[in-house]
């Protein structure tokens, strides 16, 4: 949540039609930015960019499918939608399978375009706010005690309290109030709302 | 009746029977001049005899001294007629011995006529009478004229001109004619010399020149008619030798043509006046030829017959004639031009022969030949059609996208009219673009034959790598090209050259081997080789050829790619060999591989 507007990052070394394309995302309302290279865009695309990258596949230098490599190592991986003047079966694979968005030809009809587009930063945004949520729950997580995590453990797997104070030495009492005490941390009322926030942090299974 | 009476009068008859035999021979046949000379001598022979008979019958010693005198004339027809026969015929000799005989004998006419009575006496006091074979006739009894010398030197000379003539002959192998000739002469005027001799002494009525010289003439007839004989078989030879020449030329299907020039007349055997169109007993003559010449060959072949005859080359030409079948058949003729010492051509001898079935097979061999590089053209093609799809969409799509855009603009309040306006100039310059491309696929595409025009080696090498542009980068090809300052222009097929570069190039593309992923480094370098040729040079820094290949690369269906079919270099060796040039190739001594091809340099002009 970088309070930037979504944009578009324009990734073709054919000039001519990097330029038609960014006056058609220009009328369309979208934001654009244009790179005449794949190593040009990674050397100056913005830390915190949102929105989608449209590349030309075939590119002199890096081709699109090396740029889709080298941004898959980044934190925060913007959507790549790859345009191409002709396709071919074993790169539309590879691009697919590296988790391209789309994979159109360059004279694909404006609507398949900008639909492409819209669902590229639609995901861009999702997968944005599952970032964010997954970072707030990580922190949530990261404010218990190593005890408190153990006993969170033996909770995920359904065990009663005498169990639990069995299993770790201690008595009852002394469960009852690390289980108080991390339902508090983590903000929730029930042993069942618990597992989900726990699945959905992914941690049921470091927990074990 | 005496054996004198007897035998005098038969010897002018057979010397002129003789005479005429030759004579006519020699009227029919003008260059046989032994025939006219043999005839002279016979003629002079036939008087001799009857000036004998009557100098043997003389009543009075001024008669005999008259008839003696023109006996003189006569000898010396006979002898200067013998002496130039043997020149001739015996085969050369010294000439000036056959001049020295021919003005002694004319020499000695002169006191002949002059000293009374004759060149043999300068006086005759009295004629007695002797026996002689069986007769009584009159001998002159006088005294011997001194200029008889001349008469005596005469003879020495006539002899040394035989002896080097039959000398000659026998050594040139003509042992025959040397003996038979030789030695009746030498006979003859051995005799003769002897029987005047008698007659001055006053033993012998007459000199019986005649009847030494029959011998020599009865020899003369016998190598004459044994000429005669070889004549004949010669003629029956001829016929054969003929015959076989026709056989022979109607199973070459050749026909035989004598052009006389000077009465512009054709002859020729059947098969060509059955070719032209003609009947035998037209007359041909050039112009009428020309008429059965196709139209579009007649100014070539008229052109190509005058620069012949003026040049004073053989005549060299291939036409076409159109038969009676309307039918077009090709011939080759050549022919054989015969002049005069002045250089004037007189008459052309030659043979034609129908190559059509020869012409038909180049032709198919030549249709074949372009099928192949249209094959190979659209395997190429095929190999490339994604960069002929990427070629067309970037511009396409480009339009696409500014119309899109334009669209959306006019929609605005207010439009920008400004931006529409560079938007319809951009989507002209793309229009042109992908009209160029397809222009320059299409002119790959197309089956066509070579045509020659100057190119630039820069442009040539450009337009490849522009074509190939996206090939190149996902081939990971780096290319390099270097062309030599003032590099002259070539003479070649625009569209065939290019073909050939990209042949070239694209091998590279397979020559990386085993690391697909490592940029390969190519250059492309065109310079002028050392003899005045333009070459063009493909370098690369790959896996190279292999040995065992190398010899073949250049052959057909011997490929170097896992999946060529092997055709681009040996169709680039028939393109580069078309416009006169050479192809090879080898391995770098650093790695690697070249290829490189030569053109011919245009004649004139520009520099690259």
């Amino acid at each position: 949540m970088t309070g930037h507007a979504s944009t578009v990052f324009v990734v073709d070394d054919d000039e001519s039609f990097r330029k038609s394309v960014t006056r058609l995302l220009s009328a369309s309302g979208y934001a654009t930015e244009c790179f005449s290279s794949a190593a040009d865009f990674l050397a100056r695309q913005p830390a915190q960019a949102k929105g989608c990258v449209l590349a030309d596949l075939q590119m002199p230098g890096m081709d699109g499918i090396a740029m889709q490599e080298a941004l898959l190592k980044s934190d925060t991986p913007l959507p790549v939608v790859f345009i191409t003047g002709h396709g071919d079966i074993p790169t539309t694979v590879k691009a697919m399978r590296l988790g391209a968005e789309d994979f159109l030809l360059k004279t694909a009809p404006k609507e398949s375009l900008l639909a492409a587009i819209d669902r590229a930063m639609a995901h861009d945004d999702r997968q944005r706010m599952e970032r964010d949520r997954h970072k707030e729950l990580q922190a949530r997580f990261g404010q218990l005690t190593p005890r408190e995590t153990e006993v969170l453990g033996h909770v995920l797997r359904g065990e009663l309290n005498k169990q639990i104070a069995a299993a770790l030495g201690i008595d009852e009492r002394s469960v009852k109030r690390h289980r108080t005490s991390l339902m508090g941390k983590l903000e929730v009322k029930s042993v069942a709302n618990l597992v989900k926030l726990a699945i959905e942090a992914g941690v049921s299974k470091s927990t074990e | 009746m005496s054996w004198v009476d007897l035998l005098w009068p038969i010897l002018p008859a057979v010397f002129l029977t003789l005479a005429v035999i030759q004579g006519m021979t020699w009227l029919r046949a003008r260059h046989a001049w032994e025939n006219l000379l043999f005839s002279l001598a016979a003629v002079a022979s036939a008087a001799l005899a009857v000036l004998e008979l009557r100098l043997m019958h003389a009543s009075s010693p001024a008669l005999y001294g008259e008839i003696l005198r023109w006996m003189h004339v006569a000898a010396g027809v006979l002898m200067v007629s013998i002496a130039w026969f043997i020149h001739r015929y015996l085969g050369g000799g010294r000439i000036w011995l056959a001049w020295s005989v021919t003005a002694l004998r004319a020499a000695i006419l002169i006191p002949n006529f002059l000293v009374y009575p004759n060149a043999t006496f300068s006086e005759i006091t009295q004629l007695s009478q002797i026996q002689f074979m069986g007769d009584t006739f009159s001998v002159p009894v006088g005294q011997e004229n001194p200029w008889r010398a001349l008469t005596q030197l005469s003879v020495v000379l006539f002899l040394w001109l035989t002896i080097d003539g039959s000398r000659l002959a026998w050594k040139r192998g003509l042992r025959q004619r040397a003996l038979v000739i030789g030695g009746a002469t030498i006979l003859a005027v051995v005799m003769s010399a002897v029987s005047s001799r008698l007659m001055v002494a006053g033993m012998l009525p007459a000199p019986l020149i005649s009847l030494s010289f029959m011998i020599l003439v009865l020899a003369m007839t016998y190598e004459l008619s044994g000429d005669l004989v070889r004549t004949a078989r010669l003629t029956d030879q001829l016929g054969v030798i003929e015959e076989r020449m026709r056989l022979a030329a109607s199973a070459a299907n050749l026909s035989l043509w004598d052009w006389d020039i000077v009465k512009d007349d054709i002859w020729a055997n059947d098969a060509s006046f059955a070719r032209v169109g003609a009947t035998e007993s037209e007359r041909v003559t050039f112009d009428r030829f020309l008429q059965t010449v196709h139209p579009d060959d007649r100014e070539y072949t008229r052109q190509a017959v005058h620069g012949a005859l003026e040049r004073g080359n053989d005549i060299d030409i291939e036409y076409r004639v159109v038969d009676s079948d309307h039918e077009t058949k090709w011939f080759a003729a050549h022919g054989h031009v015969e002049r005069a010492p002045d250089g004037k051509p007189l008459r052309v001898r030659g043979v034609t022969v129908d190559i059509t079935k020869r012409k038909q097979t180049e032709s198919e061999l030549e249709q074949r030949r372009l099928e192949l590089m249209h094959m190979q053209r659209i395997s190429a093609m095929s190999q490339l059609s994604s960069l002929v799809a990427h070629e067309l969409n970037q511009p396409l799509g480009a339009i696409l996208r500014n119309a899109e855009a334009g669209e959306l603009l006019l929609k605005q309040d207010p439009p920008d009219l400004a931006e529409v306006q560079a938007i319809l100039a951009d989507i002209q310059q793309d229009n042109r673009r992908a009209a160029a491309v397809i222009e320059h696929m299409r002119s790959l595409v197309k089956r066509r034959h070579p045509e020659l025009e100057v190119l630039s080696m820069n442009d040539l090498i450009h337009q490849v790598v522009v074509l190939l542009r996206s090939e190149i980068q996902t081939h990971h090809l780096e290319v390099q090209v270097e062309v030599a300052q003032d590099l002259p222009k070539v003479l070649g097929d625009r569209v065939h050259l290019q073909q050939v570069v990209m042949n070239l190039l694209l091998n590279c593309f397979d020559a990386r081997g085993d690391h697909p992923n490592d940029r390969l480094k190519v250059i492309i370098r065109a310079s002028e080789s050392d003899d005045g040729m333009v070459e063009l040079s493909v370098i690369d820094r790959g896996t190279g050829i292999a040995p065992d290949k190398l010899p073949h690369i250049f052959e057909p269906f011997v490929s170097t790619k896992s999946k060529g079919i092997g055709l681009g270099l040996s169709i680039s060796k028939t393109i580069v060999e078309l416009q006169g040039g050479k192809i090879l190739a080898e391995n770098n001594p650093d790695g690697g591989a070249t290829f490189r091809f030569t053109l011919k340099a245009a004649p004139s002009g520009g520099t690259t």
